[in-house]
């Protein structure tokens, strides 16, 4: 659990660091090209900065852009869709489930070639939809007040970049070599480029701290909370999982068996996963039908052999390639976070600050059936049918 | 002063009612722009449903038109073409609903200005606004459901039909403001006895 747990909110912990230190000004008018440019520079961005990080450092400059437009709340459901959901789908820095991944030995550019189609459909089709719906809400708008001020576009804070290159490159630098195990105690041993990787991680984070300017912070209006929640939230949710991970390794020998036979197919692992991470977290959603895909194709198989097949085909072995599952897995678990404000932390980050900004956002029920409903589950039908 | 009006109901196109105020505009004079036409202004009348079984020529569209009580007879004595009455009864209480939830203090602001400079005659009912500020609050709603300040509100607004409309459009230019449609209780039948 620890060697899932510390890995994990390192990682989330540091991007949240770093990202919060990058600030985005300047004047912009919030025209369905400048919207549009926005939100896709914060979707490029999510797969390396974290779905969070790049929400926390886009969202305030999109929110000023349309203060003066009527019609606006399209616009940040959108950027939740995208920024804080969609975009996060190519790395394992993009959306936690996928440093789940990573840390249960996915690769780091597998998801990036294997689900990089899956996100430029998808985010096309939203991205598409977007266009044409904010197009018409802006002609419907007064023209834009001149107020006078006009603030150059620039970017503070980039020292950040750096840091954020660092933590990218431990990532990196972890997955690819081998330096063998050291014991940290109670008889738990971890690879040494893992914990070389978290030393890293958290030698950036404190870089940021120290090296970025109070100012920038407070811009960002940047707190310890948001992280520290999320530990809490994981502990539990680490320990708890436990058992339910075990019952699933088992495959259709064990007390799911029912699930297992279930979901048998990449369609119904897109949609499993998918639903759940609608309403769950999408991160222990991801891990469960992870397990669930190892014990189901690969029964009674160590882990870290498994995980092999589950990437793709081995040469030279007769067991099938389970690439398409992980495929579905992983799309389901980071796309479908954008179904509910809860499906993944940053869509009610992104929600709190809109409303404080003074967007009238709608509610739970509201953004299903106004927004994710009509828009994101007729995109992912018709992902279904393309893709699996 | 509550400036009595009456409720028009006429049967025919709201192009072909706009056309017949527009015909009346000597008769009416300065009045001419506080006719109303229901659907415009948001004024409960035809249903969504009955105008779109209209739009699809399966049933007759109806158009609501509010006129100053004075004016009703010229309404009645001018030639319809197309168009028929077929209800009119004296308006007897307009009023809508509002609610409000904000957590932005400028925003907050203009709400307060809206529903304290009321236009005359109008009156709100039920109306008991909340405002918390909780400092602890802050930053916490990243990943929470609360906020550092909130102000929420909702209540009723009734009175004259001229002033109850400048406040909806005021309530509606304010994003924060949900508004109900006007809706209106009718009084006596001015067709009664009509053949």
């Amino acid at each position: 659990m620890a060697l899932d747990f510390v890995p994990f909110i390192i990682l989330l912990g540091g991007l949240f660091t770093v990202a919060g230190g990058i600030v985005v000004r300047g004047s912009l008018r919030g025209s369905p090209a400048v919207n549009f440019v926005i939100i896709l520079i914060g979707t490029l961005m999510a797969s390396w900065i974290g779905t969070t990080g790049a929400a926390m450092v886009m969202i305030r400059p999109l929110l000023r852009a349309n203060a003066w437009r009527k019609h606006q709340v399209h616009v940040i459901i959108f950027f939740i869709f995208l920024v804080a959901n969609i975009g996060g789908s190519l790395t394992p820095l993009g959306d936690p489930p996928l440093f789940l991944g990573f840390l249960h030995g996915v690769s780091f550019f597998w998801t990036m070639k294997n689900i990089l189609l899956h996100t430029v459909v998808i985010a096309g089709m939203v991205l598409a939809i977007f266009y044409a719906m904010d197009t018409y809400y802006y002609k419907k708008e007064t023209p834009p007040p001149d107020d006078g001020v006009k603030e150059p576009l620039r970017v503070e804070g980039l020292l950040n970049f750096l840091f954020l290159g660092g933590i990218v490159g431990a990532v990196l630098m972890s997955g690819m070599v081998e330096w063998g195990t050291i014991p940290i105690g109670l008889g738990i041993h971890e690879n040494a480029q893992n914990l070389v990787r978290d030393l890293f991680i958290v030698a950036m984070a404190v870089a940021s701290w120290v090296t970025t300017k109070k100012a920038l912070r407070e811009a960002n209006e940047y707190t310890w909370g948001p992280i520290l929640e999320v530990a809490y939230l994981f502990a539990g949710i680490f320990v708890t999982i436990i058992p339910a991970l075990a019952i699933l390794r088992a495959g259709e020998e064990g007390a799911l068996a029912f699930l297992i036979r279930a979901v048998n197919t990449p369609a119904r692992y897109f949609w499993a996963t998918g639903i759940l991470s609608s309403f769950l977290d999408n991160a222990p959603t991801y891990l469960t039908f992870f397990n669930a895909a190892n014990g189901q194709l690969y029964p009674g198989m160590p882990e870290a052999q498994a995980v092999g097949y589950l990437m793709g085909h081995v040469e030279g072995t007769n067991f099938p390639s389970g690439a398409v599952f992980l495929e579905a897995i992983s799309a389901g678990a980071v796309f479908m976070g954008a179904n509910t404000y809860i499906g993944n932390a940053p869509n009610f980050m992104v929600k709190s600050i809109a409303e404080e900004a003074g967007v009238p956002m709608p509610s739970f029920f509201g953004y299903m059936l106004r927004f994710s409903m009509p828009v994101l589950i007729v995109v992912f039908i018709l992902t279904t049918f393309i893709f699996y | 002063m509550d400036r009595p009006y009456v409720e028009i109901v006429f049967e025919g196109s709201p192009e072909g009612v706009k056309a017949l105020v527009g015909d009346l505009v000597r008769e009416l004079g300065r009045d001419t722009e506080y006719v109303y036409l229901s659907r415009e202004v948001g004024i409960e009348g035809t249903s969504r449903i009955h105008r779109f079984l209209a739009k699809a020529h399966v049933a007759t569209d109806h158009v609501h038109l509010l006129v100053p009580a004075e004016h009703f007879p010229v309404f009645r004595a001018a030639p319809l073409g197309d168009l028929k009455i077929i209800a009119a009864h004296e308006v007897i209480e307009k009023h809508f609903d509002f609610s409000f939830e904000c957590y932005n203090r400028d925003h907050a602001a203009v709400i307060k200005k809206i529903f304290s400079d009321l236009p005359e005659g109008v009156a709100l009912e039920g109306f008991s606004p909340r405002e918390l500020e909780d400092e602890s609050a802050k930053g916490a709603e990243l990943y929470s459901p609360t906020h550092d300040y909130e102000f929420t509100g909702k209540g009723t607004a009734k009175g004259p039909v001229r002033g109850l409309l400048a406040l909806k459009k005021a309530a509606q230019d304010e994003p924060l403001i949900d508004v109900g449609e006007v809706r209106i209780v009718l009084g006596k039948d001015l067709l009664d006895g009509d053949a």
